[in-house]
């Protein structure tokens, strides 16, 4: 039995560590933070509005975030899309998710009726357990990315 | 993880940092770098009544006023104003405060022909789902940079007229 589990776990990590898969995998994550940074950085005034509809942060904070965090995802994922700096890179965006999924579900549990703001205004996608579920998706993703991916970080 | 990945993180934070300072200071769409709290103040359905026009320069910071449930209701009743519905045309199908114009913030800019030739003498009280939508405020700011001066915002919405069982339509 022990055999068998050995053999499915390192059949499962070579999957993982499978070019296409990783390709594939970076790809994806990398388009979606490239896509939805560029639409918030362009315009920091509707993120601004976006990021205090979650009534978290206090309101000196609200507009640096806003000007920050797009920039932080369009430039993380253009290096992660190029293949550079791949495990900082997925780290950066794996927590960022798991940090935006924190913030959604206290917002449901707040019953906050809100955008979520995730790609600027162009999709007025409400905060709910459907971005939840996208989220964690995109965090698996990015998971195999920061654990599977040929350490180029080691120069 | 390696302090080398850290490292790298920690570069790719300053670095992004300086990229969204530097954009946000030459694009034209930049923001103050701490938010100006947005104050508005309450109406009374008397500001409605004198009709007297608002003369002063209505600064960003002013560009509408509050009106709770039973200002809102006065008004509805002595049609001392239009009712807007912020919220996209499928909500406001739905249900709406009965002879609203719906105004769909969304996709404002690209009606900005039909609503600059709205009347400007008008009052206007603009509304959306409830307390928690923002569009209201979004639209009357629009509406503002359109050289709207009357406009009032019911942040009850849609919820506290319901809850109220005041008067709607819907198609």
């Amino acid at each position: 039995m022990n055999g068998l589990r050995l053999i499915f776990r390192w059949n499962m990590i070579s999957l993982l560590k499978n070019n296409k898969i990783q390709l594939g995998s970076r790809i994806l994550l990398a388009a979606v933070f490239i896509f939805a940074g560029i639409e918030k950085a362009a315009n920091p005034g509707d993120f601004s509005v976006a990021v205090s509809n979650y009534r978290i942060l206090p309101l000196f904070l609200i507009n640096i975030t806003a000007i920050f965090i797009p920039w932080l995802e369009l430039s993380s994922g253009i290096l992660l899309l190029f293949g550079k700096w791949i495990k900082a890179n997925s780290l950066i965006l794996t927590a960022l998710l798991i940090v935006f999924n924190v913030l959604i579900i206290v917002a449901i549990l707040r019953g906050l009726d809100i955008e979520c703001g995730c790609f600027g205004t162009l999709d007025a996608q409400m905060v709910g357990l459907q971005k939840l579920a996208e989220n964690f998706f995109l965090i698996f993703v990015g998971l195999i990315v920061y654990k599977f991916s040929p350490d180029s970080d080691v120069e | 993880m390696s302090r080398n990945t850290l490292n790298k993180v920690a570069l790719v934070f300053i670095a992004s940092f300086l990229l969204g300072l530097t954009y946000n200071f030459i694009s034209p769409k930049g923001i103050p770098l701490i938010a100006k709290e947005i104050n508005l103040k309450t109406a009374g359905i008397e500001q409605l009544i004198s009709k007297s026009p608002k003369t002063e320069t209505i600064d960003e910071v002013e560009f509408a006023s509050i009106v709770d449930l039973a200002t809102a209701y006065g008004i509805y009743e002595k049609e001392l104003a239009v009712f807007v519905d912020g919220r996209d045309n499928w909500d406001f199908a739905e249900g709406r405060i009965k002879g609203a114009l719906n105004i769909p913030e969304y996709n404002f800019d690209d009606h900005l022909k039909k609503y600059s030739a709205m009347d400007r003498s008008l009052n206007y009280v603009i509304y959306c789902g409830g307390e928690d939508c923002d569009i209201s405020t979004r639209l009357a700011k629009k509406l503002s940079e359109l050289g709207f001066k009357n406009l009032y915002i019911f942040p009850g919405g849609w919820d506290e007229w319901t809850a109220a069982n005041f008067p709607v339509e819907h198609d």
